[in-house]
């Protein structure tokens, strides 16, 4: 089921975008920019329950509770759900953009590995995932080399003897930008704020983790698919830049949550 | 209490990302497999495992210990006094060890890329070919005599021409090479063919190579006039090594065909549909030939095609079955068991496990 309704037609589309222009870095970057485009309608309906999630935490009602709950952590909690479901928003809304990437990484880094196959068993089995009307043999062996990269291998650019994982950094950073410009201004004491706080700072260092160990073709990927999601939310006026500048980020300052 | 459910989520969602990953960052691969009249080599996975032939018994492995940076899935070569088992690894590095005791003798570590194929070894020369284009060739100390770089990895043992004291390498690139053997310079080079070539050429005494390729076709090819005498086209890539003997070609494909052709005009002579892959080679007795199939078939045929045992495994038989003093010995592609001992008629004399050990 994996294999045929992920990994199969993945590793076909990769194939036939590599058929036409020769590259498979560049082949991973449209691919990438194509799933981005395909997710287009869950990554706009995200931003609209973020933009709820927003607004209700500005509300009067919403500060009320805050107030007179505040000794009572079970109750007020108790009572932000009660308003989540009542204004029919998500709280982990703002975590869902890079959960539902995670099916896609997996199936992406496996179409990866099995198109680049080091071992003959390896190609023999990506032999039999080739859909009939790629012509798989004129392709054969697929060029895994991009820029400096062997994209089947972790990256490191070997600068005087060392080897710099530059890639993993700028996953690193592009990821880290990417959650904190697409997070809304939240409210201090607001637990799911606390939540969407640690997975700002722990999901672009577990990202870079990977992008750091497995092959670098999966990191060329995370990098385009965190700047197309920046232009993707920035084309759509949603980008909070705020969020970068600490000190304007207070909710004694009205943040717009509009592009500037 | 969130804050927990939501890093325990997060933890939960790194260890499925991680564990999907990991069964496919482990390059693994066949067994390869060499005998010569008293012991079965295998290189598996992180060791070269020498066997007993009669008894199936373990002799010695190299390294000893396991080392988790190594492995090897190449055939081992021997030298021709089979004083020295050479082997390539997936690190980088081509090794020479003693066939009787396990020990290195010396080891080559230039290559920056994985050895996938068994050298070439000819009466004073080892020809290591890389996945990573280049081609070397040391002596029997292990010292660089030269080398050579394709457009593209070779995957296939080059085969040695004395007529013109050169070597042709098959490549995944498209190309077959003529290689001065002195030198290493290259002699000539075919157009780039239809597809890749991963199997060793079978070659005749009027210097025909014959060879199949990813592009679905056997070439019949000239080396004297550098065109092709004929062509066969197959139903899938031809993988194995084609095999000339007696006046028959034999060559498989991964549409499961084992298929005889007449080397002179590339006639069919008979076909067997097996209908499961084969990448081995067949392995070519007086009265029979042997072949396995990805099903876990093992065929015996007589020499007109007709079938006279068969025996079910289950495992894939990706490997060449290889022939000694009237044992067949039968790589396996499974986690534990890796080696089955038979004799000429199907019947199983010893089967050698990882999970021994």
């Amino acid at each position: 089921m994996w294999d045929q309704f992920i990994i199969n037609p993945m590793v076909n589309v990769l194939l036939y975008i590599y058929s036409l222009i020769g590259n498979f870095g560049i082949a991973i970057i449209i691919f990438t920019i194509l799933i981005r485009l395909l997710t287009h309608p869950l990554t706009a309906s995200q931003m609209k329950s973020s933009q709820g999630l927003q607004e209700l935490q500005k509300s009067k009602e919403w500060q009320e509770i805050q107030k007179k709950y505040k000794d009572d952590k079970q109750k007020l909690s108790q009572e932000q759900m009660r308003l989540y479901q009542e204004k029919g928003i998500n709280p982990f809304g703002s975590c869902l953009p890079t959960l539902i990437q995670f099916p896609i990484i997996i199936g992406l880094y496996q179409a990866i590995i099995r198109a680049l196959a080091v071992t003959p068993l390896q190609l023999f089995d990506f032999s039999k995932h080739i859909y009939p009307f790629i012509n798989a043999a004129k392709i054969i062996p697929l060029n895994n080399h991009f820029l400096w990269m062997d994209l089947s291998q972790p990256e490191r650019l070997y600068l005087f003897g060392f080897g710099v994982p530059v890639l993993a950094i700028i996953v690193v950073i592009t990821t880290y930008l990417q959650t904190k410009l697409m997070t809304p201004s939240t409210q201090p004491g607001d637990q799911s704020a606390q939540m969407t706080q640690m997975m700002n700072l722990y999901m672009p260092l577990f990202i870079g983790y990977i992008a750091y160990t497995l092959a670098s073709g999966l990191a060329l990927y995370f990098v385009t698919s965190n700047v197309v999601g920046i232009l993707q939310y920035g084309a759509m006026g949603k980008v909070n830049w705020r969020n970068l500048i600490p000190a304007r980020s207070k909710p004694s300052e009205k943040s717009t949550g509009k592009t500037k | 209490m969130r804050n927990k459910l939501a890093l325990f989520l997060f933890i939960l969602l790194g260890v499925f990302l991680l564990s999907a990953c990991s069964g496919t960052t482990i390059a693994s691969s066949w067994p390869g497999v060499t005998v010569n009249q008293e012991r079965v080599y295998i290189a598996y996975h992180q060791q070269i495992i020498a066997l007993d032939m009669k008894s199936g018994s373990e002799k010695w492995r190299y390294p000893a210990e396991v080392n988790n940076k190594i492995s090897f899935y190449a055939a081992p070569a021997l030298t021709p006094d089979d004083g020295q088992l050479i082997v390539g690894g997936y690190d980088h590095v081509l090794y020479s060890i003693n066939p009787q005791n396990g020990q290195e003798n010396w080891k080559f570590s230039e290559s920056k890329y994985n050895y996938v194929a068994t050298p070439l070894i000819t009466k004073d020369r080892i020809y290591a070919p890389t996945s990573g284009k280049a081609l070397y060739a040391l002596d029997f100390q292990g010292n660089k005599l030269w080398d050579f770089s394709a457009e593209g990895a070779i995957w296939a043992t080059p085969v040695t021409d004395e007529s013109c004291n050169c070597i042709y390498v098959p490549s995944m690139d498209h190309h077959i090479y003529a290689i001065d053997a002195q030198t290493g310079n290259l002699v000539w080079k075919t157009e780039k063919l239809e597809g890749s070539i991963v199997g060793t050429p079978a070659m005749d005494k009027e210097g025909i190579l014959y060879f199949g390729t990813f592009g679905n076709l056997v070439h019949a090819l000239d080396t004297k006039t550098k065109t092709d005498r004929w062509t066969y086209p197959t139903r899938n890539w031809v993988w194995g090594d084609p095999v000339l003997q007696d006046g028959h070609l034999y060559i498989t494909d991964l549409a499961g065909d084992l298929i005889a052709l007449d080397p002179q005009n590339g006639k069919e002579i008979w076909k067997v549909e097996t209908n499961s892959a084969i990448t081995a080679s067949p392995l070519i007795l007086k009265d029979k030939i042997i072949i396995g199939n990805e099903a876990g078939n093992l065929y015996a045929f007589d020499l007109q095609g007709k079938q006279l045992w068969m025996k079910t495994f289950s495992a894939k038989l990706l490997a060449t079955v290889k022939y000694s003093d009237g044992m067949l010995y039968v790589p396996l592609v499974t986690k534990d068991d890796i080696l089955v001992a038979l004799n000429e008629q199907g019947e199983q004399s010893w089967i050698f496990s990882l999970a021994k050990k």
